[in-house]
């Protein structure tokens, strides 16, 4: 069962055997598993539950309801968006449905830097089969390219670089485009459509949304409830208060609010917060002299790679992926000076776009703020602007290869490029917050796993070093940048500490 | 939008704020005033010289600021306030020079324009992120409109609830 503020209008108090917090990727997981282990799951979600039909594909609606501050969670410098889901299935339900796993690389990395050896890579392939499972994972197919796609694939392929199309969890796509904004057609297989209701069919799972949780209540190493209030979903407005005390609990609320939680509840030690890793996307696009309909059929599918993953650095260079974006989208996320960009958006049909990946380093934080909000503090570090630019200027390539009269490159003041040697422009810019428009789609890092308390927030079987009935199954918990998107290896991490809480006694 | 930190402090909020205390202590109230619900009239008045600067010739910026207002009224006050704020330091600090206080809304429309592409590129972080936070709420605002999207070849949604 699934319901909202408005059916416990005085709020309530509960006792069950596990709380989720969170119903995304991992709160998802973490529900349908334990669940089907035989445990009773209360799963709280501050967002509102919105069923298909509610998915109007207007921007103006969709951002607001499905997204945290309605898509306008930034960095405290203002240099990058943040976005995340608030809503029934989390970031999943307004994802661009890719599917990545962690590299045996990446894993590899993470066992001899980090000590998380827990954990086999045959342990995380078993989990990640599950997930790709239940998801309904498949291969984009060459015919399934939209024109953007193809024509970003085809410049790299001209360039003499890595190209491929993607693994994805659509399953009967009608091609509308509009994954940023949910899918109205179910297509898009997010934990909404998939673990939520896998979990609902035990019997043993209620879904409470539009329920934020304040604090976790603890005494002597131990997590005895969660406190919080239902909210209004349109403006956050708090409504009545709840409680709830488990023997476990399992918070899931992504790597923005998870230490955020944490850091108010006075749990998690020193490192909570710490080690926030943003992956940054900038955003190039290109005008191409007849039609691209960039905003039609599947959104991201084919990409340009130039990722790097070795065991002794962990995820590295960067990826260029074809993106789609509605008007107000794409007319915010491109930085010619104004009056240029009006007389580009009276080209929309033609204009084709990607983004630029780049997997960072560890090194920003998440605190409070005043208001108890999240204060996200995050700089580029020199490296990885050097990479972002060199990225920006690939794509550039990339686009002025597949036949394109100009790009429009994400910075303030700098013209279309309609050469390579227009490109030189690139040598003099800098990415400096609140000019380059960034956005970040993959926070984590902030509850980082590892055997000793003190440098790490949880254990390697991603319970609290402090809390032992706590475990965090979410994208915090990633020592490094896990994957170019984080959906797969948030499930695969979820599943795993899942199967290592019902491995335990349940009181 | 983030609250001001200490790092917008430090990157020029603070001598901005200072700058809009001077600017309303001798500045001169702006010419005509509409009535607003959420951001107070002057607020109002400034949003709309910021809308006529960003958008194209002719829009009709009292129908998008009605319906920026409206999405204001409806949603986080927290953020709401933010712009207030923003719109506040730009009306008072935009449109200063060395040699002058005139309010950001009394600048002609080419001074606007200027005003706001340049700070896109400033060396001060707040005025960057003003610049970025009137984009775009002006861009997004205008290009969710349906009366753009014939314009610019859009079709708009294949599903109509």
């Amino acid at each position: 069962m699934i319901r909202g503020a408005a059916e416990v209008p005085e709020g309530f108090t509960v006792r069950t055997e596990v709380c989720v917090v969170g119903s995304g990727a991992g709160g998802g997981v973490a529900a349908a598993l334990l669940s089907e282990g035989g445990r009773e799951v209360l799963v709280l979600e501050e967002g509102p539950h919105v069923p298909r039909e509610r998915m109007t594909q207007r921007e103006e609606q969709m951002y607001p309801l499905l997204y945290r501050d309605g898509g306008n969670q930034l960095t405290d410098d203002g240099g990058i968006s943040v976005l995340q889901g608030r809503v029934v299935g989390g970031s999943t339900v307004v994802n661009m449905a890719d599917v990545v796993g962690i590299t045996e690389e990446v894993w590899a990395h993470w066992r001899t830097l980090f000590g998380c050896d827990r954990w086999s890579m045959d342990d995380l392939a078993e989990a990640a089969a599950d997930c790709r499972a239940t998801i309904g994972a498949n291969h984009v197919t060459a015919e399934q390219l939209n024109r953007n796609n193809a024509l970003l694939v085809r410049g790299g392929d001209r360039l003499g670089m890595r190209t491929a199309t993607m693994e994805h969890n659509r399953v009967g796509c009608v091609g509308s485009g509009y994954c940023l904004i949910g899918c109205a057609y179910d297509a898009k297989r997010s934990v909404a459509v998939s673990w939520i209701p896998r979990a609902l069919a035990t019997g043993r799972v209620m879904v409470q949304s539009e329920a934020r949780v304040d604090r976790f209540e603890h005494d002597r190493g131990r997590v005895v409830a969660v406190v919080g209030h239902l909210v209004r979903p349109a403006d956050g407005a708090k409504l009545a208060p709840f409680r709830v005390e488990a023997d476990t609990f399992v918070l899931a609320a992504g790597a923005i609010h998870s230490p955020l939680l944490l850091k108010v509840s006075g749990l998690g030690g020193a490192a909570v917060g710490r080690n926030l890793s943003l992956q940054p996307q900038a955003p190039v696009a290109a005008l191409f002299a007849d039609d691209v309909v960039m905003f039609r059929g599947i959104p991201q599918a084919g990409y340009v790679d130039a990722e790097t993953a070795t065991a002794e650095e962990g995820l590295g260079g960067f990826r260029l992926e074809a993106v789609s974006a509605t008007p107000g989208m794409s007319a915010i996320t491109t930085a010619l000076p104004t009056a240029d960009l009006h007389r580009f958006m009276t080209r929309y049909r033609q204009v084709a776009a990607n983004l630029c990946l780049v997997p960072d380093r560890p090194g920003g934080t998440v605190t409070a703020d005043r208001n108890g909000r999240p204060r996200i503090s995050y700089a580029l570090t020199p490296a990885v602007q050097a990479t972002m630019i060199d990225a920006i200027r690939t794509a550039a390539r990339c686009w002025l290869a597949a036949g394109a009269e100009g790009v429009a490159l994400p910075f303030p003041g700098l013209p279309m490029a309609r050469s390579e040697a227009d490109l030189a422009a690139l040598d003099r810019v800098s990415v400096r917050p609140a000019s380059t428009p960034m956005i970040s789609a993959h926070p984590q890092g902030t509850c980082r796993m590892g055997p000793r308390a003190g440098e790490a927030v949880v254990d390697t079987d991603l319970r609290l070093h402090d809390a032992p009935n706590l475990s965090v199954l979410d994208a915090s918990v990633f020592p490094t940048t896990a994957s170019s998107h984080t959906q797969l290896p948030v499930m695969s991490l979820a599943w795993l500490g899942a199967r290592a809480i019902l491995e335990r006694p349940a009181r | 939008m983030n609250g001001p930190s200490r790092r917008w402090f430090l990157g020029g909020g603070l001598l901005l704020v200072g700058g809009t205390l001077v600017a309303h202590a001798v500045g001169h109230r702006p010419m005509e005033e509409r009535a607003s619900a959420f951001l107070g009239s002057s607020g109002r008045t400034t949003l709309e010289s910021v809308l006529e600067a960003l958008l194209p010739d002719g829009a009709p910026v009292g129908e998008v600021a009605d319906g920026i207002e409206g999405f204001l009224a409806q949603g986080d006050p927290i953020q709401g306030g933010q712009l207030g704020l923003a719109l506040t330091v730009l009306e008072h600090t935009g449109g200063a020079s060395l040699w002058s206080f005139s309010r950001f809304s009394r600048r002609t429309l080419d001074e606007r324009r200027e005003i706001l592409e340049g700070w896109r590129s400033s060396s001060l972080q707040t005025r960057r992120q003003i610049a970025d936070a009137m984009r775009r709420v002006a861009l997004f605002s205008w290009y969710t409109r349906e009366q753009t999207w014939a314009a610019i070849g859009y079709d708009g949604p294949w599903v109509h609830p």
